[in-house]
């Protein structure tokens, strides 16, 4: 898995790339709490990620609660169609208004 | 220059020389032995082998034109006679200067090379630095292996947890398969009679895996089997398990879950879903197969105030119900293709004139074949449920 994180004026856009796994989301779940004071929205654009496990959805979870108490909103976009479904079948992607 | 060397046994560690002239043993003991080091002549080979397996050095100094072997095919001997787990070092001693030498000895296996007429101090130095490194690597691998014993440990108390045996009841039959994707793992399933005489099924899968997620794991289990004796309306347990569960939760973790009840009387099956895989229905007659879609509440640990959402569906005589985590559906093979619904169904409907036992096994044996050499990713649980009433006419 890779990450780019770019900000611009409230928001902020993680572009993930890769598998989101139990072994190397911890990356991802440090560099998305440093974002808490920085902007309105964080976006964390999906289409580049191709799996994700329990773990990596924890990581979406953790960081929206996270954030959420700084005020920031945390949206998914453009979920791939495995990864969606995951996200609908947990039911999760109800916390991040995909439903 | 070793005053700072750990010491072991009084020394700080043993070094087996092989050097044919006594001259140089000498000169090469005595410097060893000013750094505290414990040092075993060997004149040959064969004096070196027995020693090997005598003293279990922590570095062996090897002079590289032995009277009775060449150093360099020695190497092997001497890691065939310590058979140890971290391969002690070899550096070896020679008034050779050719680099050819060198490198045949270093593609042999030596770990140093050190040139005669050699500089005691240069000697220790090496010396020291390979012993603590080896030192070190021995103490990393009792480390990884008392982790190792208890991982263990947890994977045969987390066995243990699992229902040893099935409930018997009347026009039910089970079977269950659990695969840990790693020693110990987040998945969990359950089946037992109730005091109100229906049967709690339940099958769950808590985020991550390994230790942590078994940690949940056992928790859940421990109040799931409590419900059994409440055989309290099916929300109140839901509320209760998830209530008690979430506090242990660390921030992102959650179980998603099927708790639900069935009744043998009349093939009601009353759940929650919290945000699990639907599980699937097969008529064995028709082959009819179909996903119990309806939706419940979050998973467990994202929302303690979500309401709790019961479903009800009439399980037809003479079907199958089976209830899984997302390990089965979602096992790849070598293509990155999961094996997917249609890859259950297939092998549930192949399956559905066969006993349940080997229904069971005919699905685990077809994701297997399906995930080939691929590793598994993820705990991969199932119980499957078969409802054949006695004809009532």
């Amino acid at each position: 898995m890779d990450f780019s994180i770019e900000s611009k004026d409230e928001r902020t856009i993680i572009r993930v790339v890769g598998e989101v796994t139990a072994d190397n989301c911890e990356e991802l779940r440090e560099a998305g709490k440093a974002l808490s004071g920085r902007g309105r929205e964080v976006i964390i654009d999906l289409s580049q990620v191709d799996f994700m496990d329990t773990s990596g959805i924890g990581v979406l979870i953790g960081l929206r609660a996270h954030l959420g108490k700084h005020g920031i909103t945390v949206r998914l976009e453009n979920p791939q169609p495995r990864v969606a479904e995951v996200l609908r079948i947990t039911r999760i992607g109800i916390l991040f208004g995909m439903e | 220059m070793n005053a700072g060397m750990k010491k072991r046994n009084g020394h700080a560690g043993t070094i087996l020389v092989t050097e044919d002239n006594p001259v140089s043993m000498q000169l090469i003991q005595s410097v060893l032995e000013r750094a505290y080091y414990r040092v075993v002549p060997a004149a040959n080979a064969e004096e070196s082998v027995a020693a090997m397996e005598e003293w279990r050095p922590d570095l062996v100094l090897l002079d590289i034109n032995l009277p009775d072997a060449d150093g360099v095919d020695f190497v092997s001997r001497i890691h065939a006679a310590t058979r140890d787990e971290i391969p002690v070092p070899i550096v070896f001693l020679t008034a050779d200067t050719d680099r050819r030498t060198r490198h045949r000895a270093l593609a042999g296996g030596a770990t140093d090379f050190l040139t005669k007429p050699f500089d005691p101090v240069e000697l220790t130095a090496r010396v020291s630095i390979h012993v603590r490194s080896r030192h070190l690597q021995q103490e990393l691998a009792a480390a990884n292996k008392a982790l190792e014993r208890e991982r263990d440990h947890v994977a045969r108390i987390q066995r243990h947890l699992l229902p040893d045996s099935l409930p018997l009841v009347d026009g039910v039959r089970f079977a269950a398969v659990y695969v840990p994707c790693r020693k110990a793992g987040g998945d969990y399933y359950d089946a037992f009679l109730r005091r109100d005489g229906r049967v709690l099924l339940t099958v769950a899968d808590v985020s991550g895996h390994g230790l942590p997620a078994a940690i949940h794991m056992s928790i859940a289990r421990a109040l799931v089997r409590a419900e059994g004796n409440f055989s309290r309306p099916l929300p109140l347990a839901f509320h209760h398990l998830e209530q008690v569960l979430a506090q242990g939760f660390l921030e992102g973790e959650f179980m998603t879950c099927i708790l639900g009840v069935f009744d043998p009387k009349d093939g009601t099956f009353e759940y929650v879903n919290a945000g699990h895989c639907p599980p699937i229905v097969l008529e064995c007659e028709s082959g009819k197969l179909s996903e119990l879609r309806g939706t419940g509440p979050l998973p467990i640990g994202i929302d303690a105030d979500s309401t709790v959402v019961t479903l009800r569906e009439r399980i037809p005589p003479n079907s199958r119900l089976l209830l899984y985590t997302d390990g089965l559906v979602e096992q790849q093979d070598a293509d990155g293709r999961p094996f997917a619904i249609e890859g259950v169904a297939s092998a549930l409907r192949d399956g559905a004139q066969e006993d349940i036992a080997t229904a069971a096994a005919r699905l685990q044996r077809a994701l297997r074949k399906h995930s080939g050499d691929c590793p598994m990713r993820d705990d991969m649980t199932f119980l499957l449920v078969e409802y054949t009433p006695a004809a009532t006419d």
